[in-house]
């Protein structure tokens, strides 16, 4: 059996080889700014054999000697011809010019065909440059926002960035920034995500097949590629928005072989209320000054040695402040307390391409990942004795965080077109601060001060993983298997957990705009998060695997039906099926807030069952794009010891899922944006009765002997006190969430450059969605209410944004 | 200058609607269609009683407490019936009590509740084993407090061995030999006697603790099923007046009542800004169905030791 195998094998890559063969291989770029162009289909148009382009422009395609019709094309691009007799291996680095959108049917490359041709299942990608044009909250262009239109992508609360992706968590996506996890996306509570528009080139996003490259999360990867800098002109973009503003610079330096681009962003909230918040301060006899802003930077710079060696050094940092400070004066004594909430990524990648052959490519990539939320306190008391002062300070500080140090190397080999072979190994170092307290007393009497630490101590942790995978085709194509296999490794606390994750999908052509999908994965988390806010807190503790909590694991089943309709637009339908074990969550009643400082004895382990199916409209080409997205799903939980054993709706489940986005472009001078979106409320726990209970404890009406000195001194025990009644959780729905949001973008060239002018509308008519509910009692109609909260009403925006 | 004035405006605008929020009520009927029957009842091996009342809705017109003394409520093993629980207190409406019983251990009894108007409602449990404790060991131990300070507990290690192959639920508590005042307001005096009350500056770290309700500290053996296992507990030492009895009481639960204390201790101990920040509300174990409240059942065993305090209040 084994032999057979290993015959067939041989046959597969030996397969075309009887006649001669020669590589045309290079990198595919924009003419324009040198951008790498991901995923470019490269083929030859007489044979229809062909490839795609890699993560970073590479693509490597073999035919047999003779005529070659060699076609390399890309959606909005021009695409590249070339008719030639090939009898030698050829380099070719080819730059793809864009194309005028505004005919109905340019030449392109076929994204909706590529649909229907590609072997997995449950990916998406989302073109940057509908970003800009679609309606945002504030005017802030947001790529998590964006994601969340998509089918099988629920967004959390009203408002946040958080995203949900097919009844997983929001710790269940692999978000990649260069290849770097970002492990907290969020910005002002989730209202905006960390991402900078300006800067990224690129967005994949992956729900499930997951190809055997990627692991560590279970329910989606999030593939952020960031701009590699223009290095044919220097070029500027600024844009002020009403909460922020945003500059990036890139462009060459010396030559084309290197180039750069920085941007920056930060709001502006913080300086704008500091007068209101003086003023308030003021009426209260005291000095105070306080605020809250966000900033961002990143930036890249690589440089091209040769044709087969590249580097890159990229690097984000972003910063969360909420900070309050606040000085009373009292008969010349001076009280003084400042407050704070600090968090904030910092990432960077120093990656080396080398291309060992025309047929072998190769990534070496060091990253460094480092999240911290902090909440410095301080209090200052210098109190007036008669004659003298009396000086004292406290400071008590929270800490947690995560730090990682990884290492990867992959390598793509691709024999034959009819083989793309992927192999890797990644070791990453984690350093966890599940949470440390710092104390600190300082007085006249050093006898009296302090300095004390406690809290969780800090967690180390190694993980290792290796995986292969062939994407390779047979029957003229008709049938393409992506099969690969991915083992991991985690050392933690002396306890070695490891698995092996087979993944596999299949795609069977059934006609040439018409296919079937089927996919197998199985995927190993071996971190968790531990939330018990519905908004995206900094409070979320990130926390590993350890002797008690085992990692996370999911098998997901996902396939479905494409369809290239006229190569316009393209009609998916996706189904799923995946269960999720050893998830975590708090425990009854407890959460980040919660005495016990040990975060494992908080927590309880459960499982999770996701289901559903997804609709995927889209339309690629034309004046009008956009996408129309349906999901219908299941997904619940099941804890031993949350709501008795039984299973119960997950917080996000959400029956049904509507998108409907899109863009219209009058002219080159104006384009408009649409989006539509309507979700099943959020599930919820509400008590509609209560009932009495005892007091006492061993009887029903006091007199226990366990109660301090016995009922005769301390209240009357033989009163019950009463208990709320939860059906169970997560019962009673919100109600339906719906938004309308609209917005315009007004282009101009003008002398130096182009400006835009955004206009928009969020909650167009005005709904009020809810954040959450809340019951309370009314003195005037001595009932209860139950009561809606909801944060965003009608909010329009503008902003202003010039290029050159 | 007049567009800087309106964009700056504009923007005051944008900030007030982010940092305001919008409240709408809902127009739901909140009143629940019926009221349910409510039970809550405890069972030892001698006795059984129970307190009957009507659950309230949200929007009831009183919110007060209405006990149901009509009822029938009767003891079954099995099939066979035990007896009915006789409503015998002029003073606690809706308060039933069967005594002189013998009751089997590990033996599942149900109680019925009947009423005309209210209808029926059954709950079953079982009087679990006593567990003895083997020994009590006890030791000085120094802990740090969040201000930089520290303060001299005793720590006692009371040991259990656990039934094998059954989960137990389980609670531990100490009461001391204590001087107790008692303040007369008419005559305006002091005088004391001698009690055993609980200790009141009881805590523990120790890993099986699942928190506590009053004053036990409550825990089960999943970590030591079958097994002898030592639960720590540390008591402020001058919770001892002197050389002093304590005595040690470990409380063997049914599941049924140990879940009903668990969530009903946790529910009562969440705040409501934690729910409103996301935190899942506590529901409130209920074994009775048909209805709410608990059937439970405990056995009790006990032992004393003698401590050598720290003379703080010497006994006389």
């Amino acid at each position: 059996m084994k032999k057979n195998v290993i015959l067939y094998l041989l046959l597969m890559l030996s397969a075309g080889t009887y006649a001669q063969k020669f590589t045309i291989s290079g990198f595919i770029s924009d003419a324009g700014s040198g951008e790498k162009l991901i995923s470019a289909t490269v083929y030859d148009a007489n044979t229809m054999r062909g490839t795609i382009s890699n993560n970073f422009g590479f693509y490597s395609l073999t035919l047999p000697k003779g005529k070659v019709k060699f076609t390399v094309s890309y959606v909005g691009y021009k695409s590249f011809v070339l008719d030639t007799d090939l009898q030698k291996n050829m380099k070719l680095n080819i730059n793809l010019t864009q194309s005028i959108e505004l005919e109905e049917v340019v030449v392109t490359d076929n994204k909706v065909q590529k649909q229907v041709e590609s072997s997995q299942v449950s990916v998406i990608e989302l073109p940057v440059k509908t970003l800009n044009k679609l309606p945002v909250l504030f005017g802030e262009v947001d790529v998590m926002k964006t994601i969340q239109l998509l089918p099988g992508v629920q967004s959390g609360n009203e408002g946040t960035s958080g995203i949900y992706v097919r009844g997983g968590g929001p710790d269940q996506n692999l978000i990649l920034l260069d290849g770097v996890p970002v492990y907290n996306v969020n910005h002002l509570f989730g209202f905006f995500s960390v991402f900078n528009a300006d800067a990224i080139s690129n967005i994949k996003l992956m729900k499930g097949g997951f190809p055997a490259r990627y692991g560590g999360r279970l329910s989606s990867v999030i593939d952020i590629k960031m701009k590699e800098g223009n290095n044919k002109k220097f070029k500027a973009t600024a844009t002020v928005g009403l909460i922020s503003s945003k500059l990036t610079l890139e462009g060459p330096i010396k030559d084309e072989n290197t180039s750069f681009i920085i941007s920056g962003r930060r709001t502006y909230i913080d300086l704008l209320i500091q007068p209101l918040i003086a003023t308030l301060g003021a009426t209260q006899g005291a000095l105070a000054s306080g605020g809250y802003f966000f900033q961002d930077f990143n930036a890249k710079i690589n440089h091209r040695f040769s044709d087969k060696s590249r580097i890159y050094l990229s690097a984000y940092t972003g910063k969360d402040k909420l900070y309050a400070k606040l000085t009373e004066l009292y008969d010349g004594s001076i009280f003084r307390t400042n407050f704070g909430l600090e968090w904030g990524n910092l990432t960077s990648t120093l990656r080396w391409n080398y291309v060992f052959n025309d047929k072998l490519f190769s990534n070496a990539t060091l990253t460094y990942s480092n999240y911290t939320f902090d909440t410095p306190i301080e209090y200052y008391i210098k109190e007036k004795l008669f004659d003298s002062f009396k000086t004292e300070s406290y400071s008590l500080k929270f800490l947690s965080g995560i730090r990682d140090y990884a290492f990867n190397y992959d390598v793509d080999y691709i024999p034959i077109p009819e083989h793309y072979i992927r192999f890797g190994v990644s070791n990453t170092y984690h350093i966890f601060k599940p949470g440390v307290n710092t104390f600190k007393y300082k007085s006249v009497d050093a006898s009296q001060n302090r300095d004390t630490l406690y809290g969780n101590s800090n967690i180390y942790a190694n993980e290792y993983s290796a995986y292969a995978e062939d994407e390779f085709s047979m029957f003229g194509n008709r049938l393409k298997f992506n099969a690969g296999l991915r083992f991991t490794g985690f050392f933690v606390k002396q306890k070695f957990y490891n698995s092996f994750e087979p993944r596999i999908s299949v795609r069977a052509r059934i006609t040439n705009k018409f296919s079937f999908k089927l996919a197998y994965s199985e995927m190993s988390q071996n971190l968790h998060l531990l939330t018990s806010s519905t908004i995206g807190l900094p409070t979320d503790l990130w926390v590993p695997t350890t002797l008690n909590i085992p990692p996370q694991y999911s098998k997901q089943i996902a396939g479905g039906l494409f369809f290239n309709i006229k190569d316009i637009v393209s009609l998916n339908f996706e189904g799923f099926y995946k269960t999720m074990d050893n998830l975590i969550e708090y425990k009854d009643g407890s959460d980040f807030f919660s005495q016990n400082v040990d975060w494992e004895t908080k927590v309880e382990i459960g499982n999770g069952l996701a289901y559903g199916g997804e609709v995927y409209i889209e339309k690629k080409i034309g004046r009008i794009t956009g996408w129309i997205g349906y999901t219908l799903s299941w997904s619940t939980r099941t804890f031993k010891n949350i709501n008795f054993g039984k299973p119960f709706p997950y917080k996000y489940d959400r029956r049904h899922d509507i998108s409907i986005v899109a863009t219209y472009k009058l002219n080159d001078n104006i384009d408009f944006g649409m989006t539509w979106v309507y979700g099943t409320g959020n599930a919820t726990t509400l008590a509609l009765q209560k009932y009495a209970v005892p007091t006492s404890v061993l009887d029903i009406v006091g007199n226990s002997k366990f109660d301090y000195y016995g009922s005769n001194y301390y209240g009357d025990y033989t009163s019950p006190s009463t208990v709320d009644y939860y059906e169970s959780r997560n019962s009673y729905r919100m109600p339906a969430y719906h938004r309308l949001d609209l917005s315009a973008n007004f282009h101009k060239k003008v002398k130096r450059g182009t400006r835009t002018w955004s206009v928009g509308v969020y909650n167009a008519y005005n709904r009020k969605n809810p954040m959450f509910l809340n019951l309370e009692f009314s003195q005037v109609t001595s009932k209860y209410n139950l009561v809606q909260y909801s944060f965003f009403p009608i909010i329009p925006s503008i902003s202003y944004r010039f290029e050159f | 200058m007049k567009k800087n004035e309106n964009y700056i405006l504009l923007i005051l605008a944008a900030i007030f609607i982010l940092s305001g929020s919008c409240r709408k009520i809902i127009p739901v009927d909140l009143s629940p269609k019926d009221r349910k029957m409510v039970v809550n009842s405890v069972m030892t091996t001698n006795m059984v009683e129970a307190r009957i009342s009507l659950s309230i809705g949200l929007n009831d017109n009183s919110q007060s407490i209405v006990y149901l003394s009509s009822a029938t409520l009767a003891l079954y093993e099995g099939k066979t019936k035990i007896g009915n629980l006789n409503n015998g207190s002029d003073t606690l409406a809706g308060y039933y009590r069967l005594d002189n019983l013998n009751l089997k251990y590990e033996t599942r009894y149900t109680l019925k509740l009947e009423d005309a108007k209210y209808g029926s409602l059954t709950a079953t449990t079982q009087i679990p084993r006593p567990v003895q404790i083997d020994t009590i060991v006890q030791s000085t131990q120094t802990i740090g407090s969040l201000d930089g300070y520290t303060n001299e507990t005793f720590l006692f290690a009371i040991q259990i061995k656990d039934s094998p192959n059954q989960d137990n639920y389980y609670a531990i508590t100490d009461t001391i030999l204590q001087k107790v005042y008692d303040y007369n307001y008419e005559t305006q005096t002091d005088t004391f006697y001698m009690a055993k009350n609980v200790a009141w500056s009881m805590d523990t770290q120790d890993p099986a603790s699942d928190g506590s309700v009053r004053y036990l500290f409550l825990f089960k053996d999943d970590l030591f099923d079958g097994k002898t296992y030592s639960f720590k507990i540390n008591i402020d030492k001058y919770s001892f007046n002197d050389t002093t009895e304590s005595e040690f009481y470990l409380i063997n639960f049914s599941k049924e009542y140990y879940l009903y204390l668990r969530t009903m201790s946790a529910q009562s101990d969440q705040d409501n800004i934690s729910i409103i920040l996301g935190a899942t509300p506590v529901q409130v174990y209920s074994n009775v169905e048909g209805g709410f409240g608990f059937f439970g059942a405990y056995s009790l065993s006990s032992k004393t030791i003698q401590v050598i305090g720290d003379n703080y209040y010497p006994l006389e």
